[in-house]
């Protein structure tokens, strides 16, 4: 697929699989919760904005494919919406 | 007639029951039988070579269902096995002379199927009059009093059992890849065989939901405390009484109330341990402490151990024993043991303790016994798998006749301000058995100067240092294989191969049994359609009716009619949704080509997609771009034209472009794309064409 291709609406934003909720599949659903939850974990145990949080998980270790693509998607949307905003 | 499982197993059995020790051996074409005799009897013995039967269906077509098999020769339904028809007409043959028909195939499930099948098949005799012979060595000693004392009827049981798991796993693992495929034939034309057996899915399951967990993982942060303290001269390091701070904030406020202070200790605390030998080795046990001291897939270990006790120098490798009983002479192997130079010091400890008695484990095995050295020297060069496993055998069961290893563990706790810190230390007063088991015996010392209460210590540097956690381990071959077990799914010489299929099949991408979308594909449509293939409690419920058989609570035929008529409701069910399973599956199968022939972002045009491209004309593969047709970009790459390419999810160090890894000829290596122009590769391929050179003269 090249970069002009665009995702059917009933498919995955991220990999194609048939969508869950939220645009994604149940693989990238599920590792969107992930990533929202831990940010809580990661605010209390320092000061961090959303943004700084996505960009370190980019360069640590032992962080998911799936969290990765996701934050790839995340970054790569041009219009702020619920899924790509910082949960609240 | 004397029928043998394999090759090697004949000539041992041949040379020890023939009278004069030379059996004769007689060579027809490209096989061989053995004449020998002892006392009134004449005996010929020959050997099968595995199966010589292999189930087949009755019904013509590549169809499902097909529930109706029959055994044929091997060589009927697998090509490659033409070694099995000169065997099959040898032993016909040759059974047309004989009175008295004896198994002598290895003693478990497969064994007994081997013989009963052979002496049905091969030489039309019934089952019932042969006679077995039952040993766990293939020593002179044992296979003479096998022989000579210990002869008796088959066990039909144990052949009942065997015989039923062949049939359900046939009907299973034919039936469902059936299914899959000709659903992906129906869903797009094409014929790609996607396998699934009755085994398999549950062990695919246990894999999948490892790398979603894997996939799907948020490391989160924490620190702790590196801190070291000085004591009459000597630096050592402590450890913060809290292992994981979870707050920055908190980490830092520890730092600065140490730093440049004293610790004083509080009290000092010591504790013995006793350690009891280690059991002798089962199969597991084996497979996991030679995956964990050589790095030996499971069924390496099994082939390696299959051949030691083929050369008569370890027992019967496919136990679940733990236990070696008094009918094993223990003294004798030990003295035999002791004119070996590694283990003679070893075997004289254990002679001057007077403890000749090794220490037994918890599981058993009703027909053999722990995984033991036999005592008899080598008469081939070993080769260095084989030395390494022989030893390991060995050294186990030395360890077992040890006594307990007893360790001292010391904590003395400080304070500083606040804070408590610990300094550990750890050490063997007596080694026991760990001294017979040498280095597989782990034995980290660790020494602690003297301490008392009030004793000081000057901390000389204190800091923090963030961590994040880990995601949960991938599965091992090992691992993998010990979680079958545990979940009493498979037998134990099926095991390891079942583990290495999911890799053959490429459903895992290496050894750390990492998800291919194609092991997602054929996962992902199994739990959607079909999701009791998957299921434990499904494939257990299998095995606890075949063990059944065994014991003699039901028969063969209650068990196949009922497998059967889950199978068929399976598959009814199956075809019903056979268009949306093969539309999924030709999905699943979309992403992995997708995955196997995309290298990354082409560096020319910026748009297109390199990939893995092959000519049609010449058939040469090569990386090209996808927008070669559309706006005409030519950006090319040589490739490697033999073995296999997997394209890697990182960038060359020297030029930028996309990583490829080269499997080819049992090597692997890493390269980039633009290997024949990057800089950083002129020197590899200078060595290339100096090895190429070399060759050609």
């Amino acid at each position: 697929m090249t970069s002009e291709e665009t995702v059917p609406d009933d498919l995955c934003s991220v990999c194609g699989r048939r969508i869950q909720a939220d645009l994604l599949c149940e693989y990238h659903h599920k590792a969107l919760q992930n990533l929202r939850g831990a940010f809580n974990d990661w605010q209390h145990a320092m000061a961090i904005d959303w943004t700084t949080y996505l960009d370190r998980l980019e360069e640590t270790e032992g962080v998911g494919d799936w969290v990765l693509e996701i934050i790839e998607f995340i970054k790569s949307q041009s219009d702020p919406s619920e899924l790509t905003q910082p949960p609240t | 007639m004397v029928i043998s499982e394999k090759p090697t197993a004949a000539k041992k059995i041949a040379h020890a029951l023939d009278e004069s020790g030379a059996p004769q051996e007689i060579k027809r074409g490209k096989t061989s039988y053995f004449q020998c005799k002892r006392g009134a009897n004449d005996l010929l013995v020959v050997h099968a070579l595995g199966h010589l039967y292999e189930l087949k269906q009755t019904e013509k077509g590549w169809k499902y269902p097909r529930l109706e098999t029959e055994w044929v020769p091997r060589y009927e339904v697998d090509k490659k096995a033409k070694n099995v028809k000169p065997i099959i007409s040898l032993i016909k043959k040759l059974s047309k002379e004989a009175e008295v028909f004896v198994v002598a195939t290895d003693y478990d499930i497969e064994g007994s199927l081997i013989g009963y099948l052979t002496l049905k098949y091969a030489c039309r005799t019934n089952p019932e009059d042969a006679q077995r012979m039952r040993f766990s060595t293939l020593t002179k000693n044992e296979l003479q009093m096998a022989f000579d004392e210990q002869l008796g009827g088959l066990d039909f049981q144990m052949i009942e059992s065997g015989h039923v798991r062949h049939e359900i796993d046939w009907l299973y693992g034919i039936n469902l890849t059936r299914a899959l495929t000709l659903a992906i034939k129906k869903a797009a034309g094409w014929f790609k065989i996607v396998s699934t057996g009755r085994v398999q899915g549950p062990t695919l399951t246990f894999v999948a939901e490892r790398d979603q967990e894997v996939n799907v993982f948020v490391p989160l942060p924490y620190w702790i405390i590196v801190a070291n303290g000085l004591y009459q001269g000597l630096e050592l390091e402590l450890e913060y009484s809290e292992k994981r701070i979870e707050r920055k904030e908190k980490a830092e406020a520890v730092v600065a109330d140490v730093k440049g202070k004293t610790a004083t200790v509080q009290n000092v605390k010591k504790r013995k341990i006793s350690q009891p030998a280690l059991p002798p080795f089962n199969l597991s046990s084996l497979q996991s402490e030679a995956y964990r001291h050589f790095g030996f897939k499971p069924s390496r270990t099994l082939a390696v151990a299959q051949k030691l006790y083929l050369d008569a120098l370890i027992s019967y490798p496919r136990t679940s024993s733990e236990k070696i009983p008094e009918s094993v002479d223990t003294k004798s192997i030990l003295d035999s043991l002791g004119k070996m130079r590694n283990y003679k010091s070893i075997v004289q400890a254990i002679l001057d303790s007077g403890k000749l008695v090794p220490r037994q484990g918890k599981k058993s095995d009703p027909a053999h016994p722990a995984i033991h050295p036999t005592g008899e020297k080598a008469e081939r060069r070993l080769s260095s798998a084989e030395k390494k496993v022989y030893d390991l055998v060995v050294r186990r069961f030395l360890a077992a006749f040890g006594e307990d290893s007893i360790r001292e563990t010391i904590r003395a706790d400080l304070q500083c301000e606040e804070h408590i810190f610990y300094l550990r230390g750890i050490k063997t007063l007596k080694p026991g058995w760990t001294d017979f088991y040498g280095e597989y015996a782990s034995r980290e010392e660790r020494e602690l100067p003297r301490l008392t209460v009030g004793n000081q210590l000057q901390i000389t540097s204190v800091e923090n240092e963030e961590k994040t956690t880990s995601p949960p381990a991938r599965y091992n071959p090992s691992s993998l294989l010990k979680m079958l077990e545990r979940e009493s799914l498979g037998t134990k010489a099926t095991r390891s191969g079942i583990v290495d299929s999911l890799k053959s099949r490429g459903y895992t991408l290496n050894d750390r049994f990492e998800m291919s979308n194609l092991g997602y594909a054929a996962y992902e449509t199994l739990q959607r359609y079909v999701p009791q293939l998957l299921s434990t409690e499904f494939t257990r419920g299998l095995e606890e009716q075949m063990e059944r058989i065994q014991g003699r609570e039901r028969s063969r035929e209650q068990v196949l009619t009922s497998a059967k008529n889950d199978l068929l409701n399976l598959l009814e069910s199956f075809k019903e949704r056979e268009g949306e399973i093969g539309q999924a599956l030709v999905a699943g199968l979309k992403r992995f080509w997708k995955e196997k022939e995309e290298i990354g972002p082409c560096p020319k045009c910026g748009s297109g997609t390199l990939l893995i491209i092959r000519s049609p004309k010449t058939g040469k593969r090569f990386v090209g771009c996808s927008n070669y047709r559309e706006t005409g970009c030519d950006q090319t790459y040589p490739l490697p034209q033999k073995g296999s390419i997997q394209p890697l999810d990182k960038k060359c160090e020297y030029c930028g472009h996309p990583m490829l890894r080269v499997i080819s000829r049992g090597r692997s290596w890493e390269t980039c794309v633009n290997w024949a122009d990057c800089p950083g590769r002129q020197d590899d391929l200078k060595e290339l064409e100096r090895r190429r050179k070399k060759n050609d003269q």
